[in-house]
Formats: C-alpha cells, structure tokens, sequence
C-alpha cells in the first residue's frame, strides 16, 4: 500500500472515522514488522507522542520561507505573478505558428473535394476563465483555485466553478467560450447558465449591490434562479438589457450578426433596448430585434426550435441558409462562402444531433437537390445546382 | 493527501507556476520533511538545509508530475536522496546516482519515516485549530513542558484560567483525534 494513502488512513483512524476497511489495512499493516507496530504504539504513548511533536514544531517553515524568498530573489508582490501571463503568451504564440504551418501544409496538400470523407469534427464542451488577465482553462481535468490576497475567491473543479460566498472584495470574472465549443456553468446565486460556442458571460463575483448583472454575447441559455430581493439582469450588447426574476430564456446575440433573438421559455422578463423602448415578454415568445436599425418584433414561436442546442440538437425550421451555416461554422470551426449570393436566401429544415460529423449534416441540405458542397480545409464553399 | 487546498495548490501551481501557490506547497510539507530528514541526519540545521534545497530545485525546475500524489513522493524521495548522499560524503562512500522521478520505492524503516512525518503534521494541524488562547495553553503546558504556574506568569493569567483553557483544548481535541485521546486522556493535562 501506498504510504501516503496509509498515512491518510492512520489519521482518519485517529480522528475517530468510523471505516471499517480502513481498519483492517491498519490491522494489516501493524503486522508487517514490528517498526510499524511500535509506530502505533509510540504514538498513543502521550509522552513519546509530546516528543515528536517538540521536534517536528522546532521547526520554523515562516522564518525558512522568508529566507527561501530572499535567497531567489523572488518579489513577493509582482514579479513572479507576471509569469502565468508570460507562459500563457509563449503558448499562443507556439498555437498560432502550428495553425499557421498545418494550415500550410493543407494549402498544399488539399485540392477542393467533393463531400465523400466525414472529417470535420463537432465542437466539444470547452471554456476559458479569465479573471484579471489570467486564463484557466475550464476543462474537466483542470482543478484550481483562484485567490486573491491569499483569500479563496472560488475553486475549479472538473471544469465547473464553485464560489466562496464569504469573499471581501469584489472580482470580474469571464467565461469565454471559443469556435467549436459549448459549455454549462452555474452563477454563484445558482442561475445555471448554457453557452453556446462563440459566446462571452461576464459578471461581478460576488454580485453588485442588490442586482444579479451579468454581461452577454453570443448565444446563452439563462435558468434563473428566483430571488424577488435581487433582480436579475442581463445586458446584451449594444447597451439593450433583460430583466429578469426568475426564468428560463434564450439570448442569441452575436456582434456579427444584425438580428438579435430572445426567446422566453418560462416567467416573464422585461426586454429593454438602448432607446428607452421596453417589451414585457410572455413565455412563448420570441423578440426578434434588428440591432442595425433598432427595428422590434415580438411573436409566438415554437421555443423548442430556439433552444435545442442545448439539449444537443440543431433543429431549423424553414430558415435562411445563410444564418443556418453560421450556426454550424461557429460548432464546427468553419468558414462558409457562397459561390453565389442567392444562395444565402434560400431556406431549409433541419433537425440532427450536434454531435454529428459536419459532413453528415451538409449530406442531408444536399438531399434537397438545390445546393452541393465543396470541402477545402476548414472552408466550406456552398454551390449551387443549376 | 489530507487537505483540499493542498491539492489546489499542487494543482494550481502545476499550471501557472506561481508563488502564491507554491508557498501553500511549501508551509503544508516543510516541517513534515524537516522532521522525515532529521530522522536520517539527527542535526535539525542540515535537515533544514536539505529541504530548503529541494524546494529550491523544485521551484527552479518543476518536475513533470502527473497528479498531486505525485509531487509529495517527489518530495519525501528528493529529501531522502540528499540525506543519504549527505551521509555517505562524511563515510566517504561514492554517492547515489539516483534518477528520482522513476518508480519512488520506499523500504519498511523509510515507510514508517514517513508516515509518522505525515501524520505528526495532521495533529499538529488539530492541535494548531484550537482557539488562540487555549491553543497557547496547551503548546506550553505539553509541548513545552512548564508547570500551571509559570504558564500563568508568562501569559499573565490566572491559574485558573490556565486550568480552563486547558480543559477546553482537552475537550476540543478529544472531539478531533478521538482515537488518539481517548487513550492518553490521562497525561498530565
């Protein structure tokens, strides 16, 4: 047995844990040798016990690390905290000269081909965290903590954030999603949060006064977690804002796309625009606004279509081309040209499972005969049958 | 491993290779391996020597370890390598040549080291939760060994508050180490 498993297990011992198991390798291991026995037994001996502990306590780890410090001249406050910015700089650089040589490679290698391989993977759940300039990857192999003048701020464990609520002072944190990425989180009041790929979640830990306000773009599912004391806010981009107490809902607002859409799946919230024009939604509704002309429309749809992405669909019903292949190039980390601009207009229905493979997806908008595909690289090139 | 903000810790430093973290690293392991050295060097400096030069190496040159566990056999093996090498220079013995990130084997005499290192640790840690004054109480009365009186001269209290800080990090501590106290509930507290 491992001994620093069985040093756990003799302290458990000792704190009284009632476990069975663990008493019986204790048992176990008392009989190996009698160096192992007489560990036992000294240790239950108060005066032998006072000993060891006189010893181990002589020992002065405050007074050795102010020396450790001193002798590598390492600054307490700022230089060695730069260093997580300089490694994750050195990483990006080493990322971005990869991409630049395989996307090389593929420009010479790759002649345009018609749709036979199913290569282009789905997007998977995948998040970074950034909180004053430092970026923790939110994966589910990533465990660490997040401090701030030696005082826990919150915990990362198996890709999710669990939050002291007993903090002092006051943190911006930021989830951002990548391209071919998705990713579910809870706010530290419980409001469960699911971000689809491309999207940014911004937000104050602990909250703001007596507001839940948090930033959005991109495409997010908010379940709001009821607190009449506490409204819930959410603004979007171009200064519009949701107001929220306690609700289910989609936002879709990408900064590249001029139709921002809300969809409200339970509650009521307060839609807020940037001019002062206000709409209190229904459930069942879905507020189409145009962010390029501020133009507002609120009608009744069919929710499930709007948020099936988070139940790992993508369902369409009768939409445009053009903002169909937005979707999946921001899930498939792709890019889309049209071979010719009528295209984009065409509509479509569609409903498959996320995590297919692109290609299976684009053979089924074949299927219909007005359009075919061309795969070179990551570029997806939409041509039309004539 | 005991404590869940040690391995954050680890963690944490495994991925940013910071100081804060790092000093969590090093409060939580260093007396543990001060101890597990003196064991082999019977000299409480160079024990504090050894593991002050570990902890420089580590810093220095973070091994590639692949979970938390890792790390604390790292560790425990860095230190036990440095002590006997230490010891072979003065017998004037050829050195070990020892690649410590391989299989860390330890053999029984070294196993029960570092089991008492480690679990001398979790009841000082017991011993270092009590409230400030009882916790002042019971490090003179048992650690350092003085007499009701003379804790009461040098804290400026009464004896009989002695007596009953004492008795409440006796009931604390009986609630913390169950096991341990319920057979020495005799000592001379």
């Amino acid at each position: 047995m491992d001994v620093f498993k069985l040093s756990a297990l003799i302290v458990k011992y000792l704190r009284g844990t009632r476990d069975a198991q663990a008493q019986a390798k204790l048992e176990e291991w008392k009989t190996i040798n009698s160096a192992n026995r007489n560990f036992i037994e000294d240790i239950r001996d108060p005066n032998l016990l006072g000993e060891e502990l006189k010893v181990y306590n002589s020992f002065d780890s405050n007074k050795a690390w102010d020396q450790f410090v001193i002798t590598n001249k390492l600054n307490r406050n700022s230089s060695i905290y730069m260093q997580p910015l300089l490694r994750v700089a050195s990483i990006i650089v080493l990322l971005i000269s990869i991409g630049g040589v395989l996307y090389f490679l593929n420009t010479m290698r790759e002649q345009p081909q018609q749709l036979t391989e199913s290569s282009i993977q789905p997007g998977t759940s995948n998040a970074v965290l950034v909180v004053d300039n430092h970026s923790i990857a939110l994966s589910d192999t990533v465990n660490t903590v997040l401090e701030d003048k030696s005082e826990l701020i919150a915990s990362i464990s198996n890709g999710q954030i669990n939050y002291n609520n007993e903090v002092s002072s006051l943190l911006e944190m930021t989830v951002k999603v990548p391209i071919k990425s998705e990713y579910q989180f809870v706010l530290s009041d419980g409001t469960k949060v699911w971000m689809n790929a491309g999207s940014t979640v911004t937000f104050a830990h602990p909250f703001k006064g007596n507001t839940r306000s948090i930033k959005a773009e991109g495409e997010v599912y908010l379940e709001v977690a009821k607190d009449a004391t506490r409204p819930f806010v959410v603004e979007l981009p171009n200064s519009n804002s949701i107001e929220v107490l306690g609700t289910q809902f989609n936002v879709k607002a990408y900064p590249d796309e001029h139709l921002h859409k809300t969809v409200l799946v339970e509650g009521s919230v307060l839609w807020k625009s940037n001019n002062g024009t206000e709409r209190l939604m229904e459930p069942g509704q879905l507020l189409t606004m145009n962010s390029s002309d501020n133009w507002i429309e609120v009608k009744n749809v069919d929710v499930n279509q709007y948020i099936a992405w988070k139940e790992g669909l993508f369902v369409y019903e009768g939409e445009r081309l053009e903002d169909i292949m937005r979707s999946l190039a921001r899930w498939y980390g792709v890019t889309v040209t049209y071979q010719d601009e009528v295209i984009k207009d065409l509509h479509f229905s569609v409903d498959v499972k996320r995590y297919e493979h692109l290609n299976d997806i684009l053979k089924m908008l074949e299927v219909t005969e007005k359009i075919y595909f061309t795969i070179n690289g990551s570029e997806i090139i939409v041509n039309k049958h004539n | 491993m005991e404590s869940d903000t040690v391995i954050h810790a680890i963690n944490s430093y495994l991925l940013k290779h910071d100081l804060r973290s790092f000093k969590v690293i090093y409060h939580h392991f260093y007396k543990s391996l001060c101890f597990f050295a003196n064991d082999y060097l019977s000299d409480s400096d160079t024990a504090e020597d050894v593991v002050q030069d570990v902890f420089t190496q580590v810093w220095d040159n973070m091994p590639e370890v692949s979970e938390p566990s890792k790390l604390q056999a790292y560790l425990y093996a860095m230190v036990r390598n440095r002590c006997l090498n230490r010891i072979r220079t003065q017998q004037n013995l050829q050195k070990y040549q020892t690649n410590e990130i391989q299989e860390i084997a330890w053999d029984d005499d070294e196993s029960v080291r570092i089991v008492k290192a480690e679990v001398l640790r979790e009841i000082m840690a017991s011993i270092e939760k009590l409230p400030e004054r009882a916790q002042e109480v019971f490090k003179l009365s048992y650690l350092t060994q003085l007499r009701e009186q003379e804790i009461a001269d040098r804290l400026n209290i009464t004896v009989n508050s002695v007596k009953t800080h004492k008795k409440r990090a006796k009931s604390i501590l009986k609630d913390e180490l169950r096991h341990l106290f319920s057979l020495i509930s005799i000592f001379h507290l």
